[in-house]
């Protein structure tokens, strides 16, 4: 089985910026920023939300580079902490949504329908109720919309487990969202 | 019989997705049409994808600086010196020397002659004169809750804890020559910001500035919330107070500020000045 995506990083990069070498922490932001960003778009769908979350992981990844080991792959590392972000930084919107209802203001990206940022605040909610691997796998096909045989091979396990996987998060993601807005609240936006 | 319902959920969730070869997906829409059930599920996971669950699209292009922002704040990080953590007050160490100048300048009735002064000499009392007023929300506590309803007056020295009023009031009836700090001249509390087109934001409310300091040449105000400062958007408590013990007075800067007069944000640059402390 293989242990994750194909690491099509430099390893002498990567160890260089283990190491604490600044210039190679540089060349990895200059690499991965358009990727990093694009992922957080797709799961916020605001860019101001992805370039912060964008920032914010990469400092993290300095912050703990000590704790990585060279040998595995970098870009799965640093997408997996994107996608925590961008769930964080979207449940945050759920809290401005309900300042939003308590003062009466209005507060609408252009563009956005008030319907959409409601769902998609609302389905970070439940995603943070979800354990990482089941979490991961349904923002991977859900939110960025990749083919379960992606999946499968990014996150390195067979495509039978993957699809398995995928149900399995379905079911508790649809379970946890019953349990939070309850059936009332459905989602029929159309 | 439990088999056969697991593998249809299963179904409804591949077909909601797309992922059902066309023939499936016609076999499966004839069995949605017996089975209520099916139907509820197929359409809680239609409704999520229609409701904005769904790609959002071509992703834009990253903002062009993005990748700047991040190394220029990943070598404040690296040269951040072992402290311990800043209070969770709003840029610590310059704040006390904001309030030094602010304060004394402000009794006095002379801010322009005290801005850039080493020391200050002044014997100053802090009162609750000074107001902030808002005309709407804007501000909430780090749990959510609103720090002022619409159109309150707002004190100041409402918010400085006693401890360091008296921090403050020491420091400036007993100024003592120390090092340099870098300062711009605001005092900011932690508070969240409703702005237009955002969710609601980790900010600072500007609660003082001091006249003639860089913040005020920006044209920050009381009233005012800070967003960003050198690129830091915030989103950890010590941003900022990290900014403020690895920066250096001369550093220029790029800021960002939503303005209580005119509700909008605004983006500039200022040059830290020096205070001694």
């Amino acid at each position: 089985m293989s242990t994750g995506e194909a690491n099509s990083d430099d390893p002498a990069l990567i160890q260089r910026f283990c190491a604490g070498d600044e210039q190679a922490f540089a060349t990895l932001v200059r690499t991965y920023q358009s990727l990093a960003h694009a992922v957080a778009w797709r799961i916020t769908a605001r860019q101001d939300l992805a370039a912060d979350v964008v920032q914010e992981a990469f400092l993290r990844i300095l912050r703990h580079r000590e704790n990585f080991d060279p040998a595995r792959a970098f870009k799965p590392w640093l997408l997996q902490i994107i996608r925590n972000l961008a769930i964080d930084a979207l449940r945050l919107t759920r809290r401005h949504d309900e300042a939003t209802a308590e003062t009466g203001a209005v507060t609408v990206d252009p563009g956005v329908s008030l319907d959409a940022a409601e769902t998609r605040a609302r389905v970070a909610q439940v995603l943070g109720l979800l354990p990482e691997k089941y979490r991961e796998i349904l923002v991977m096909r859900e939110m960025e919309g990749l083919p379960a045989e992606e999946i499968a091979e990014r996150i390195g396990v067979e495509y039978a487990t993957t699809r398995w996987r995928l149900h399995e998060a379905r079911r508790l993601f649809r379970n946890a969202w019953l349990a939070r807005f309850g059936a009332e609240e459905g989602v029929t936006h159309g | 019989m439990a088999e056969r319902k697991v593998l249809l959920r299963q179904a409804a969730g591949d077909y909601s997705a797309g992922d059902l070869p066309p023939e499936d997906a016609l076999a499966f829409e004839e069995l949605m049409a017996k089975d209520p059930a099916l139907s509820q599920e197929t359409a809680f996971w239609r409704g999520l994808r229609s409701g904005g669950l769904a790609d959002p699209g071509a992703p834009p292009a990253p903002p062009a600086d993005l990748a700047d922002v991040i190394i220029r704040r990943s070598a404040l990080a690296v040269r951040r010196p072992v402290a311990p953590r800043p209070r969770s007050w709003f840029l610590p160490l310059s704040a006390v020397a904001a309030l030094v100048l602010s304060v004394g300048g402000w009794a006095a009735g002379r801010y322009s002659a005290t801005v850039g002064t080493p020391l200050v000499t002044a014997a100053a009392t802090i009162t609750e004169k000074d107001e902030v007023s808002l005309a709407r929300p804007v501000a909430w506590m780090e749990d959510g809750s609103p720090v002022m309803p619409p159109s309150t007056n707002v004190s100041w020295a409402s918010y400085m804890p006693q401890r360091l009023r008296s921090e403050v009031e020491t420091s400036v009836a007993n100024p003592v020559p120390g090092e340099a700090k870098p300062w711009i001249g605001v005092w900011t509390k932690p508070a969240k910001l409703l702005e237009k087109g955002s969710p609601l934001r980790d900010a600072h409310l500007v609660i003082r500035v001091v006249e003639g300091s860089p913040a005020w040449n920006l044209g920050i105000r009381p009233g005012d919330m800070m967003l960003s400062l050198n690129g830091c958007p915030l989103m950890t408590p010590d941003c900022m107070g990290e900014a403020m013990v690895t920066l250096r007075a001369g550093d220029r800067v790029p800021a960002s500020w939503w303005s209580a007069g005119d509700g909008k944000r605004h983006d500039g640059s200022l040059v830290l000045q020096a205070v001694h402390e």
